[in-house]
């Protein structure tokens, strides 16, 4: 580091020498101050001798936290001697540099590295007539804005304008001439060191291969011409930055099928053959038929470097990942560019094929359509009621109701709304709560925020979700209270407490099902505690707090693998086992179930992205085709959205992020294994309706009906035999991935049969 | 097939174990040569202190031409199984091989369809392997979380062998697609090319019929290892129905078959 700072030094020198780019580094009169870079504190008020500094110091504080390379766990993000401190101003301000007139390029970096989860920022920066919006949710997230500004007689002003508060870390301008230097010297390693990670860490790091492609076909002239191929392969196959197209997989047309109110995925790839650095792609769509343009969601592919799992440091790889809104697309030559459509029907479309077109213009005028053949089915898919589709996630209402502005409780309030609407629009309407409390007062009282729960279960009910919920309680919190220490992770060293333990894990139980009859919520699972792991100390643990739960006549909720023995003394005591994997297998689910009345939920994390983020074919394998032979009741993965330090870095912090992302303003943002999850939901909805349809059939006097309910029958149970089944599917041994449509049309094709026919 | 044999109780001695042991034995054995026997006492206290319930664990690093496996076809092998529990848990235990001195992630087996008291055949081909020219070492290891403290496990692993096919031979032919729409631009295959020296270039013949009738066919030139060819169908015209796929590669006997299900196409 020490070279690299000498060489900044001498290159600043030489800028001096012919116009001063100008550089500040915010935060307090401690903190670290980049190299070359001068010192702004919140006291730093323009004066015409400094030369620098703010209008009014109304309201400015400065604050520094930071995050070093070291031994033992990685931290959060690892900050520099910009991104480690701030200066955060809660009223209209601006910082004001006396520069020479004449056209410069002005950089601003904007946001925090202390924890502040409940603290959501949003302001305006203003230079000359250019505003930009900042919207920065917490802490660890850095956004760089980059303005042209003219200076003539008077100073340059940076305005900020808070809608309730402003961060801002650093303030750089600088001239053309400087350019190319202030890029390389400055900005390439700060941007480096911030959204990757600082160069000595980045150095322990080893990129790991993609997985292997195939030959490159033989490209016609025209695309040779072009500089680049076109081609679509289905969404449930991966493709990676150098993967190679295959040769029937070129000059795509683009088709689904799918029916009102579904949403459909369409896809292609550019796979460039030269370096087309400046020719920039963008992407147009026209009306499909009656599907105007406005319901076809235009997203690309962006690949993140994630680590192969959830802990594994120090490799690393480029995923297929993220599905973000784009306005146009820089090429890179032989690195794929994937495109993803989302098209969604409207209810009551009629039933139709519609044809439409998508065009890809690129710099330089070179245009490209591909042509769109939609077929929009006449069928109203129905819901299986049996079957639950749901998730965990992290509730943005809790820090609603922690935060300490209203601009912060309106983000977060709007965050989890958005965020239930998204599940919705995925089939996903459940997810886990949870009461947290303290053990009971002296008095035997609990003390439970119900506003925050019922908040959350009116959000529920707006979005029409279903129960039950599975509802985490505070059992660590009671067993602190008797034992003086915490509990391990998954229980590990816990020791047996004492009788009265148990009777306050009943009280709190009936304490908490009392409230929930009183304002008649869905029925609670009681969920005590997280994957218990199998040691004879944590089994008897979970028989008494099983027991305790029951005692208060409700039904418990278990994360565990029910196929160990290990767990066998609680088996009487639980009535949902939650497993990762469809184990036990069917024949012995449904026998449980029928006989004990036992539920068996599974939450799939081997297609939750938590240690791998491709496994999109397993994903819609697990959703779709894989649950329906499982004999399971509800899907309910971990987790909706996942983030550690920078949520755009998955390297940074003790655990990788994964799932779903987010618009800085809070808007979901999904990522492929999301998506996946929609269509399995979807195929177990065609299934379903069939299966319905199929009964409805067999039921009819009419022996034309029967017998087509019998085809229909048989093409189903092909379709049964033809999984290959998995207690995961994830990438091993799965349909192919053209395999799947092909499938769901068949009983797409059955249900527009029976219909037609039960109907007349 | 040809075979070369890496490993069998002659080499027990040799070979590494963690929380259990590794020795030759005759009592129990598949092709009558001695076994790598495998015995494992489950403690849930002993072990490492970190990881009192630990990874039990045995295996072996290869050396020299040992190391390279992309000339053959399959890693073969046998194991029998032992207990004091009535059945085996859900996971019994993994084969782990390392490969490309962590250029690679290790290729993990979980050997799931061991039973008590019967013999489980592995034939792993190895094209699973991404750096089968740097095999580094097999490793056989049991999660004690799987089991009760104080359970034994008694492993017989008979002949780890190589195998390859001495003739050219289309091995694990498939069509990718069970189902295809019937106006599919493609039908590919997927297959290992088997009985081929490395460097060597084979015909292979793709040909789609139904009823005996040929709708398509197409001549390639490939070359060992796994390969996916695409018979183009976009001139033929394929009709609702059963088809079959069919392989033959030159200089080879057996001809491969592949069932394909064709689906009337919704946008037809």
């Amino acid at each position: 580091m020490k070279i690299f700072t000498t060489f900044l030094a001498m290159a600043l020198a030489a800028m001096n020498a012919h116009g001063a780019p100008l550089l500040f580094d915010m935060g307090t009169d401690k903190s670290e101050v980049w190299s070359g870079f001068t010192r702004v504190t919140a006291a730093s008020i323009y004066s015409d001798a400094a030369g620098f500094g703010w209008k009014s110091k109304e309201g400015l504080k400065a604050s520094a936290k930071a995050f070093k390379s070291g031994e033992g766990e990685p931290p959060p993000i690892w900050t520099n001697a910009i991104t480690e401190d701030v200066i955060a101003g809660d009223g209209e301000n601006a910082f004001v540099i006396k520069a020479e007139p004449g056209d410069y390029h002005v950089y601003v970096v904007c946001g925090a590295s202390d924890a502040l989860r409940e603290q959501f920022h949003d302001f305006t920066v203003a230079v000359g007539d250019q505003t930009q919006r900042v919207q920065i949710e917490g802490a660890y997230q850095f956004v760089p804005l980059r303005f042209k500004a003219k200076v003539g007689t008077g100073p340059l002003e940076v305005k900020f304008a808070p809608r309730n508060r402003f961060i801002v870390n650093a303030i750089l301008a600088w001239r053309d001439a400087d350019d190319a230097t202030v890029k390389q010297d400055i900005l390439d390693p700060f941007e480096d060191w911030t959204w990757k990670m600082p160069p000595e860490e980045w150095a322990k790091w080893k990129e790991e291969p993609e997985p292997p492609t195939g030959e490159m076909p033989a490209v016609s002239d025209a695309d040779k011409a072009r500089g680049f191929v076109v081609y679509s392969r289905p969404f449930t196959e991966n493709i990676y930055r150098h993967t190679k197209p295959r040769a029937e997989e070129m000059n795509p047309e683009l088709r689904a099928f799918a029916t009102g109110g579904e949403n459909e995925p369409l896809n292609f790839a550019i796979y460039p053959l030269r370096d087309l650095a400046n020719a920039k792609v963008s992407v147009s769509v026209s009306d499909i038929g009656p599907i105007a343009a406005k319901n076809i969601d235009v997203r690309h592919v962006r690949y993140l470097r994630a680590m192969p799992n959830y802990t594994t440091k120090f490799r690393w790889s480029w995923v297929p990942d993220v599905l973000e809104h784009f306005d146009s697309i820089s090429l890179t030559a032989q690195q794929n560019e994937r495109f993803w459509l989302t098209v969604h029907v409207p209810e009551n479309t009629p039933a139709g094929s519609y044809t439409g077109t998508v065009t890809l213009t690129c710099d330089g005028g070179k245009a490209v359509s591909l042509p769109v053949k939609f077929r929009v089915l006449p069928i109203k898919l129905r819901e299986d009621p049996s079957k639950i589709f749901g998730i965990y996630y992290y509730h943005p209402l809790d820090r609603a109701f922690q935060a300490k502005d209203e601009v912060s409780r309106e983000y977060f309030r709007r965050k989890a709304d958005l965020e239930h609407a998204d599940m919705a629009a995925h089939g996903t309407r459940n997810i886990v709560l949870s009461v947290w409390c303290r053990g009971a007062d002296a008095q035997g009282h609990f003390n439970i925020n119900w506003d925050l729960l019922t908040a959350k279960i009116e959000l529920w009910r707006k979005h029409q979700f279903v129960g039950p919920i599975a509802m985490e309680i505070s059992v660590g919190e009671v067993y602190e209270k008797y034992m003086k220490e915490r509990v391990g992770s998954h229980l590990k060293g816990v020791k047996d407490p004492p009788p009265e333990f148990e009777q306050e894990i009943t009280a709190l139980v009936k304490t908490i099902e009392a409230e929930r009859q009183k304002r008649g919520w869905p029925e609670f699972l009681y969920y005590p505690y997280d994957e218990p792991q199998t040691d004879p100390a944590a089994v008897n643990f979970m028989v008494k707090v099983l027991k305790a739960c029951k005692a208060a006549g409700v039904r418990t909720y278990v994360t565990a693998d029910p196929t160990h023995d290990h767990y066998d003394p609680m088996r009487p005591y639980v009535d949902v086992w939650c497993t990762q994997p469809f184990a036990p297998d069917r024949e012995t689910v449904l026998a449980d179930t029928k006989k004990r009345g036992v539920e068996y939920w599974c939450y799939p994390n081997h297609v939750g992205g938590e240690n791998d983020h491709t496994p999109v074919s397993g994903a819609r394998m697990t959703y779709g085709f894989g649950f329906w032979r499982s004999g399971f009741r509800v899907l309910i993965p971990w987790i909706y959205s996942n983030s550690s330090g920078d949520r755009f870095n998955y390297l940074d912090a003790g655990y990788m992020d994964f799932f779903n992302r987010q618009e800085p303003d809070g808007t979901p943002m999904p990522v492929a294994l999301w998506e996946a999850y929609r269509e399995g939901y979807d195929d177990y909805r065609y299934i379903f309706t069939l299966e319905e349809l199929i009964k409805e059939a067999r039921q009819s006097g009419k022996a034309q009906v029967k017998d087509l309910a019998e085809a229909a029958d048989k093409d189903l149970q092909s379709i049964w035999s033809a999984i290959r089944v998995q207690p995961k599917y994830k990438d091993e041994n799965l349909w192919s991935p053209g395999e799947y449509d092909v499938y769901r049309w068949m009983i797409a094709r059955q249900i527009l049969a029976l219909q037609e026919k039960i109907t007349k | 097939m040809e075979k070369r044999v890496l490993f069998d109780g002659n080499s027990a001695k040799s070979w590494y174990s963690e929380e259990g042991t590794t020795k030759a034995a005759s009592e129990v054995s598949k092709s009558g040569a001695p076994t790598l026997h495998w015995h494992i006492d489950v403690d849930y206290f002993g072990g490492e202190a970190k990881y009192p319930v630990g990874w039990p664990r045995t295996g072996h690093a290869l050396k020299g031409d040992e190391c390279d496996w992309s000339g053959w076809d399959y890693l073969h092998l046998w194991i029998h199984t032992r207990t004091s529990r009535p059945s085996l848990p859900r996971v019994p235990a993994v084969m782990t091989i390392l490969q490309g001195q962590g250029k690679s992630s290790p290729l993990q087996i979980v050997l799931s369809d061991l039973k008590k008291d019967q013999w489980l055949e592995v034939k792993l081909p190895v094209s699973k392997l991404s750096l089968a020219r740097e095999v580094q070492k097999i490793q056989f290891n049991i999660a004690e979380d799987q089991y009760h403290h104080q359970d034994t496990l008694d492993f017989h692993i008979d002949e780890i062998a190589l195998l390859r096919y001495a003739a050219p031979t289309l091995v694990d032919f498939t069509s990718v697609n069970a189902v295809v729409f019937s106006d599919a631009k493609a039908v590919p295959a997927s297959f290992s090319l088997s009985g081929v020296k490395p460097d060597e270039s084979k015909h292979v013949t793709l040909q789609l019929k139904r009823d005996g009738a040929v709708a398509a066919s197409e001549k390639f030139v490939t070359k060992r290892g796994v390969q996916r060819l695409a018979l183009d169908v976009s001139k033929a015209t394929l009709k609702q129905g059963e088809y079959e796929l069919i392989g033959s590669v030159e200089g080879g006997d057996a001809v491969a078959v592949s069932r394909v299900r064709v689906v009337e196409s919704p946008w037809r």
